[in-house]
């Protein structure tokens, strides 16, 4: 057969490589501040946007789809064009992919810190950016579906499996997740409220893990760890038998965010057993990995990539031992809100992410610029300090977060609580956030050693942009011969493949969502539960924009310890008008479901909440919440009133026909009463300043249930 | 939220959907399953050593 002359372009892997390093070192940066003002609060500024709420998620999206993505791209484009002997398909796709990529990333920053966000981890990114997202994201799979048609290989090797699999399944979890309906030019309403809200939110969550932190990475580990030990993968029946499992199992997973929560139990319960069951297909890869090393082992004494990605698939197999234990309803009563879970994610994405990352770009970038890395004592020390960086961090963050649960739930003889003050935990974990702080600095530097050594490797070495190739073309091959297995047959028809993934990620979307929208005994009516008022609703965006749901949540589980600390237990019918919810994740502070309710432990009046937010350390002295001074200085958009009504009332709140043209008196005079009374105190303030809107806000949340009817059992 | 529910419940037999769901699914794995034991030895080998084949220039042992 006659070979065929082709090229690799290698340009693309070195510009997503570099944005990859770029973005890594941003993402960390700013890991290591949010780090720091948990210790020390001044270091929010006294200013919106370098406040922790709205920084955290510019965090965790460079992170995640900054870092971690570009990372994905570049190990994808390496790896995709040499396993199908063919370049690219499309040359401006891909270039398009990386700029649109970048540009993402750029608008995810400067909105977010701007505080235009949709208030759902991970995923929130406003409407203009998720309808750009989508574009990238077609304009990628569509480039890597055309590439895979004309390649010049028979079979499809498993790490392409796993990069089809992300592509569907990221497309399909992003647009359900994102449908909502916009009131401006950069906010929008979800379409889903409080328990679906939260269902499908997390049902995303969980899946982002799996698919933009998980498969792909899978993927990568399927090429570069038998390239860098020169050695077949372990066995291709495992990985067959754990591609189809895991993304299969993944997908039913998500509920296990929720457990205790006010979820139809079959939903819990669902979560829990999923979970469990991921345990083989997730070692079934950390297997296959390891074993691949068989033989092999000494090697990785010497050969830092080697290094790092035996620390990447034993934290994979770590943290994906760990989630289903963490799925457990009794661990997880422990466990949730805590930092133990903070704890968890570093694991997969310090250990798993980063350091699979780091291994891959110093394999790759000697090969690309044909040249020795600069220096391998350097990327040795690079590896001592990472791996050091995580257990810093890691360690104290387990056990903060027993500390943390030990404290909140214990009672004393008299039956009363020990610790009722939420803050003596917060001054017993102190010292552990200090040395999670020092750990994720290790780690930053840890990453700069690697920027250095990259950077003088190039310097070094001469870049082939277009890697010269050959190859015999691929014979047409129609139907399935006799005596061809079924999942070869498969393997050579990826279109087929792309829609039987489709569909097994689709059935446990269907399983899982499509009950909660239509059995009524899954969301009990509460009749005294009303919408929000208008200036409640300002009050409700301004708390969304300000990320207050990084550290609150607004969800008492049904525990004696929470129900004694924060007041009557969260009911399902109580969220009903919550576009979007904001139950959280986490508990730096305490819950504030219940604040507003009068005869509550909790209940604070205007002028408390006034002077907490002007300066948290002068109410408490050991606080470490920052301060939101520009509340008493920013007025209430009126002009947006309306536009909320509207798109409120085509999500099905009930607000009278025609209320959006008089919704502003009403808003006027529930701040003119409120203003009056701080006025009254001795607070000098105007009726139209956000303060206003986001105290009624605090005063209204979980109150509904108590001052009206009880709820329905 | 309701605008949800009111497209769901407009599809006809959509209680049946997540029942035929769950048989899609565990028939597809018992049979992937199956299929994967019955695979070749040799054959399996051979897939396995598909990114090593591509790049002949790859003969060292070492990385660096």
């Amino acid at each position: 057969m006659e070979l065929q002359k082709f090229y690799y372009d290698n340009r693309i892997v070195k510009m997503f490589a570099y944005a990859t390093l770029f973005w890594g070192i941003v993402g960390m940066l700013v890991g290591v501040l949010v780090a720091f003002q948990f210790i020390f609060p001044e270091l929010n500024f006294n200013f919106a946007y370098t406040t922790f709420g709205r920084v955290r998620p510019v965090h965790t999206n460079a992170i995640i789809f900054a870092f971690v993505g570009n990372g994905i791209f570049t190990g994808y484009y390496y790896s995709l064009q040499r396993l199908l002997k063919t370049g690219m398909a499309s040359k401006w796709m891909s270039y398009v992919h990386f700029w649109g990529w970048q540009f993402i990333i750029v608008l995810a920053a400067v909105t977010l810190l701007a505080g235009f966000t949709s208030g759902k981890e991970y995923a929130e990114l406003e409407w203009p950016i998720d309808i750009l997202i989508a574009l990238i994201w077609v304009i990628f799979g569509w480039n890597m579906m055309w590439t895979i048609l004309k390649r010049r290989t028979k079979h499809i090797y498993v790490a392409i499996w796993f990069y089809i699999a992300t592509f569907v399944t990221v497309a399909v979890l992003h647009i359900v997740n994102s449908i909502e309906i916009p009131w401006s030019l950069l906010k929008s309403y979800p379409v889903y409220a409080g328990v679906q809200d939260a269902l499908v939110q997390w049902w995303y969550g969980h899946n982002a893990v799996a698919f933009f932190l998980t498969t792909p990475y899978l993927g990568l580990m399927y090429y570069f760890l038998p390239k860098a030990a020169n050695r077949p993968i372990y066995s291709y029946k495992l990985s067959i038998l754990h591609f189809w499992a895991l993304i299969f199992l993944y997908i039913w997973a998500g509920p296990h965010h929720l457990l205790y929560q006010s979820i139809p139990n079959w939903a819990q319960s669902l979560g829990t057993v999923f979970s469990i069951m991921l345990i083989a297909p997730s070692w079934g890869g950390m297997i296959n990995g390891l074993l691949t090393l068989r033989g092999a082992w000494d090697r990785v004494r010497e050969d830092p990539v080697l290094k790092f990605f035996v620390v990447a698939v034993t934290a994979y197999g770590m943290s994906t031992f760990e989630g289903p234990m963490l799925s457990l309803k009794s661990i997880n009563a422990i466990s949730h809100f805590t930092n133990w879970t903070v704890a968890h994610v570093h694991i997969g994405a310090m250990g798993w992410n980063g350091f699979l990352t780091f291994g891959m770009v110093y394999w790759l970038f000697p090969k690309m610029f044909k040249t020795k890395l600069y220096s391998i004592k350097l990327a040795n020390l690079h590896f001592w300090i990472g791996t050091l960086a995580i257990l810093f961090y890691s360690i104290p963050m387990y056990w903060a977060g027993w500390t943390e649960a030990s404290m909140l739930k214990q009672f004393t003889e008299a039956g009363t609580l020990m610790y009722p003050n939420f803050l003596q935990v917060v001054d017993q974990i102190m010292p552990m956030y200090y040395m999670r702080a020092f750990g994720g600095t290790l780690y930053f530097l840890g990453a700069f050693l690697l920027v250095y050594n990259i950077y003088k490797t190039v310097k070094g070495g001469s870049f082939v942009a277009y890697e010269e190739a050959e190859a015999p073309a691929l014979e047409k091959e129609g139907k399935r011969k006799s005596g061809e297995g079924y999942h070869r047959f498969l393997e050579r028809k990826p279109i087929t493949f792309m829609i039987l993934a489709i569909v097994a990620i689709l059935i446990g979307g269907i399983v899982e969502i499509v009950p909660t929208y239509l059995i009524k005994s899954n969301i009990p009516t509460i009749s005294s539960v009303k919408p929000y008022t208008p200036l409640e609703l300002h009050g409700r965006d301004i708390y969304v924009a300000e990320g207050c749901y990084n550290c609150h949540s607004q969800m008492i589980r049904p525990f004696r310890s929470e129900t004694e600390r924060y007041g009557e237990y969260s009911k399902a019918g109580e969220y009903v008008y919550d576009h979007p919810f904001q139950w959280g994740s986490k508990r730096t502070g305490p819950d504030l479901w219940r604040i507003g309710v009068k005869t509550g432990k909790n209940y604070k009046p205007d002028a408390w909440h006034y002077n907490h937010f002007m300066d948290p350390q002068k109410m408490n002295a050991t606080s470490i919440m920052p301060a939101y001074p520009w509340l008493a200085r920013y007025e209430i958009r009126l002009d947006q009133t309306a536009a909320k009504i509207r798109v409120m009332q085509t999500l099905g709140v009930p607000y009278p026909e025609g209320y959006d043209l008089i919704a502003n008196d009403d808003l006027k005079a529930q701040a003119a009463k409120i203003a009056e009374g701080l006025r009254a105190q001795g607070i000098e303030i105007s009726d139209n300043k956000q303060m206003i809107a986001i105290i009624a806000y605090l005063q209204r949340i979980g109150t509904d249930i108590v001052n009206g009817e009880p709820a329905a059992k | 939220m309701r605008i949800v529910s009111r497209i769901l419940s407009g599809v006809d037999g959509i209680y049946w959907f997540p029942l035929i769901a769950l048989i899609i699914f565990i028939s597809f794995f018992v049979a992937i399953a199956i299929h994967t034991y019955a695979i070749k030895k040799d054959r399996s080998d051979e897939l396995a050593r598909l990114p090593l084949e591509e790049d002949d220039e790859l003969k060292n042992d070492v990385n660096f």
